[in-house]
């Protein structure tokens, strides 16, 4: 792992970045709309057809990790009917500092 | 047959009264959830009112808002029951939302379908729903056969 996790907006990114440098160009030709958890502590993906599942592999894999979940091929794992004014606002969710591009 | 009734509340937002089971309440916490098909996800529950519940904790994931954007939340595993029935799923933990949200993945899990009316709601077993649908096609194709013999399949020789 590259950087160090202290708060939730580091587990997304460091999930968003394994994904994207590791796993990403291989999965969307191949497991497109499938769900995927990434380790962020050991950079391993658990896919399966399902989020429940996905989820479920990595934590019996791995049961200390910290686990980002993503949709192959899509921007967000689930879609929700309202527009979030504040997403950006929420504390849990403010980084310290720069993101990692 | 039925899984469970539900009901509109007084802004209109189709509802079902559901429990959210963790490790501090495992009969779970009754919840008034909106059912929400534009929510793709099992279910969405403020972080504040997740507290009492004792919701292990997944990580992370990103959701896609009405307008394309997108943001990162918490996630947790937990139980939902309906009267006897209990089936475990994703929670998405929102900060700065009040509604509880159950969505399309909720509907999977518990293998219902939705049926909605202007004045009712009720949830029914999936497979009932696909037996009805079954039959009514049956029948619809036999009427098709019986007044109109020419375009009925012909039996293979």
């Amino acid at each position: 792992m590259n950087m160090p996790i202290s708060n939730p907006q580091d587990i997304a990114d460091a999930g968003e970045r394994i994904y994207s440098e590791k796993y990403k160009e291989e999965f969307e030709k191949k497991h497109s709309g499938k769900f995927v958890a990434i380790d962020v502590i050991t950079e391993e993906a658990y896919i399966a057809e399902q989020p429940e599942e996905a989820l479920d592999a990595a934590r019996k894999a791995s049961p200390k990790g910290y686990f980002h979940l993503i949709k192959v091929g899509s921007p967000g794992a689930f879609r929700v009917g309202y527009i979030s004014n504040n997403a950006r606002s929420e504390r849990l969710f403010r980084s310290t500092r720069k993101s990692v591009s | 047959m039925l899984v469970a009734k539900g009901y509109f509340d007084q802004q209109g937002n189709p509802c079902l009264k559901i429990s959210l089971c963790g490790i501090f309440n495992s009969d779970g916490i009754e919840f008034e959830a909106i059912i929400d098909t534009g929510f793709t996800g099992f279910i969405s529950v403020p972080l504040i009112r997740a507290f009492p519940i004792g919701l292990p904790l997944y990580g992370t994931t990103n959701v896609i808002f009405a307008d394309g954007s997108s943001g990162s939340k918490l996630t947790a595993v937990g139980i939902i029951a309906i009267g006897d029935r209990r089936e475990s799923g994703i929670v998405i933990l929102e900060e700065n939302v009040s509604d509880v949200l159950i969505g399309m993945d909720f509907l999977r899990t518990f293998k219902a379908s939705l049926v909605m009316t202007k004045d009712s709601i009720v949830l029914l077993e999936h497979d009932w729903l696909e037996q009805i649908t079954k039959t009514e096609q049956n029948t619809a194709s036999k009427q098709i056969d019986q007044s109109n013999p020419a375009q009925a399949p012909k039996p293979k020789s």
